[in-house]
């Protein structure tokens, strides 16, 4: 994996939620590229090598996880790319749609959510 | 509404609100046969307690009959005790010795006696075929005081009159002591009712349908309600797992991280501090749940002071730049002149800050401007944007709880904000306004008295 390439792309609207997933990630020792909704994470694919995993928040403003999710595999460039869904809310009859590698509720279980991002990718470096 | 009307069984009266005391003029034994078996026939199949006094032209066996023939489970109701058909005879037996007083009494006890025994009412009739002419000015003193009786109880009464056996002025006093009369004019049955109770039955239809409507509109006022509450758990529990999870992400990185190795106090108190704020936006989610139930259950309470509304708003406002900034709002504050009064320091700041909150999320990176005014007895408060204002369809609906513009879009929070503007406005005696046009911006103006009232 090269250095500068983003491993984790996290999609998350709270800044206090976005902030703290991103240290935990970084002190796992992945690389972690964060966009405040589904808007920004799709200029940020488009602009970027494919991150290995996208970690998704589902409820957000300007473009939520669904809709964003319905692009991405719209999109073959992206298509292929997993995605763990993160949400506060009920997981209803839309999350089968998706096709999700994994869906996982807020509050988060960390330990969880760091298995289902070790099965798509290592992370490089120990900060 | 079913325990206002019941059926009559007979198409000309149709239905009758319980108390009524009604007469019917019949010429030929068909005319009873026509009128009194699906007068029963309807009480029965309504679960009322029925009492057929008999008379001439036919005696209790024939009535029994004939009621048998529209009835299929007669039988089984005489053997319950559900319906009584006594030939008058008997039933003249039992009463004669009795005085009016008596006899209205038994029946009350009877209606009593059936409601006891789960019945809806009681519904009767008699027959005065048998009244010899010398007892017809008591009889008829009696008629006068039974539809006093009646009224309130749930009994419907239907007293038969042989047109044969009345004479002009008869007719008049039986007609003057029932609410309506029921004749038979070639073959039609046509009922005679006076002006009033037109008027009364009239009213009363009006009544019901007005009823109807009210509860059409409560209900659906409750329907909607219940949205609105279903809504707002589904905000609330997204608004609070939120600072939850950064919360619980803060602390389990934290701990992660020191499994690893210690980590440079510096650093650790920077990530303990961002988890500490977490702590303070919980609790300020919590108490904004607790004013909602205080302000419904009977008003803020307030600790006032004498203080300069200028002042608290200079601070106020700048606590939340750093918010607006971010949200690309550029404020400008002009209150420059001391406005003095007294008023609840905290309240007040909640209000400058919700309003600023709501200007962040809606004024769309906008100027937004906050003037505080003295006007004579009273001090204004305005927050201004040139955002993308509110139409005018929801000017009012903003100030109601749990409403928010674009529910789970970039608002965020309980959507009490300005809701608890308002409250607390109103617990200080004052008001909060809002103008605004759709693509020209908002003004929410919150007035306050300089003394409480």
């Amino acid at each position: 994996v090269p250095v500068d390439q983003d491993q984790i792309l996290l999609v998350e609207d709270d800044p206090d939620v976005r902030d703290a997933l991103e240290e935990i990630l970084e002190d796992e020792g992945y690389v972690v590229a964060v966009a405040e909704n589904g808007l920004e994470a799709v200029k940020r694919l488009s602009a970027h090598e494919p991150p290995a995993v996208i970690l998704l928040d589902l409820m957000m403003p300007v473009m939520d996880g669904y809709e964003f999710r319905r692009l991405q595999l719209a999109d073959p460039r992206f298509a292929t790319i997993p995605v763990i869904g993160i949400s506060a809310g009920v997981l209803d009859d839309r999350i089968e749609a998706m096709q999700l590698t994994a869906a996982i509720k807020k509050p988060l279980d960390l330990k969880a959510l760091l298995d289902a991002i070790r099965r798509c990718c290592r992370p490089v470096s120990r900060a | 509404m079913e325990t206002l009307l019941r059926p009559s069984g007979i198409p000309a009266v149709g239905e009758l609100p319980w108390g009524s005391h009604f007469c019917q003029f019949y010429g030929e034994r068909e005319d009873l046969v026509d009128s009194l078996v699906p007068f029963f026939k309807a009480g029965l199949e309504n679960n009322e307690q029925c009492l057929w006094v008999t008379s001439e032209p036919f005696g209790a066996d024939d009535a029994r009959a004939m009621l048998g023939a529209a009835v299929s489970d007669l039988d089984e109701r005489v053997r319950r005790g559900q319906i009584e058909i006594i030939d008058h005879r008997d039933w003249y037996m039992r009463t004669q010795t009795r005085s009016a007083s008596d006899v209205l009494q038994g029946w009350v006890d009877r209606h009593d006696r059936a409601l006891e025994r789960g019945y809806e009412g009681l519904r009767l009739t008699g027959n005065t075929y048998w009244l010899e002419r010398k007892d017809w000015r008591g009889f008829i003193e009696y008629e006068s005081r039974v539809t006093k009786t009646f009224s309130g109880q749930r009994i419907i009464g239907l007293c038969s009159y042989c047109m044969g056996k009345c004479q002009g002025k008869d007719v008049l006093d039986v007609v003057r002591n029932h609410q309506f009369a029921l004749v038979r004019e070639e073959g039609d049955w046509e009922l005679i009712e006076s002006g009033a109770l037109k008027v009364a039955k009239e009213e009363l239809q009006r009544l019901n349908v007005e009823l109807e409507q009210r509860v059409e509109q409560r209900t659906a006022a409750l329907e909607n309600a219940l949205r609105i509450r279903d809504q707002f758990l589904s905000i609330a529990s997204h608004e609070l797992k939120t600072p939850i999870t950064s919360l619980q992400l803060y602390v389990d990185g934290l701990l992660r991280a020191y499994k690893r190795e210690p980590l440079p106090a510096e650093q650790a108190a920077t990530r303990l501090a961002k988890a500490k704020d977490q702590c303070g936006r919980l609790a300020r989610l919590v108490n904004q749940l607790l004013d909602v139930s205080r302000a419904a259950s009977g008003g803020l309470p307030l600790e006032t002071e004498v203080l300069d509304l200028s002042e608290l708003v200079r601070g106020a406002s700048e606590r939340c730049s750093e918010q607006l900034r971010r949200a690309g709002c550029d404020v400008t504050v002009e209150a420059a002149a001391p406005v003095v009064g007294s008023w609840d320091r905290t309240r007040l700041e909640q209000v400058v800050t919700n309003l600023l909150a709501n200007a962040a999320k809606h004024a769309d990176a906008t100027k937004v401007h906050v003037t505080v005014r003295e006007e004579g007895p009273s001090a204004t408060l305005t927050v201004r944007d040139d955002g993308r204002g509110i139409a005018e369809a929801d000017q009012e609906r903003v100030f109601d709880r749990f409403v928010q513009a674009t529910p789970h879009a970039d608002a965020g929070g309980f959507g009490l904000g300005l809701w608890i503007v308002r409250q607390i406005a109103e617990a200080h005696g004052g008001s909060v306004t809002l103008e605004s046009k759709p693509g020209a911006g908002a003004t929410f103006m919150v007035t306050l008295p300089r003394r409480l009232p």
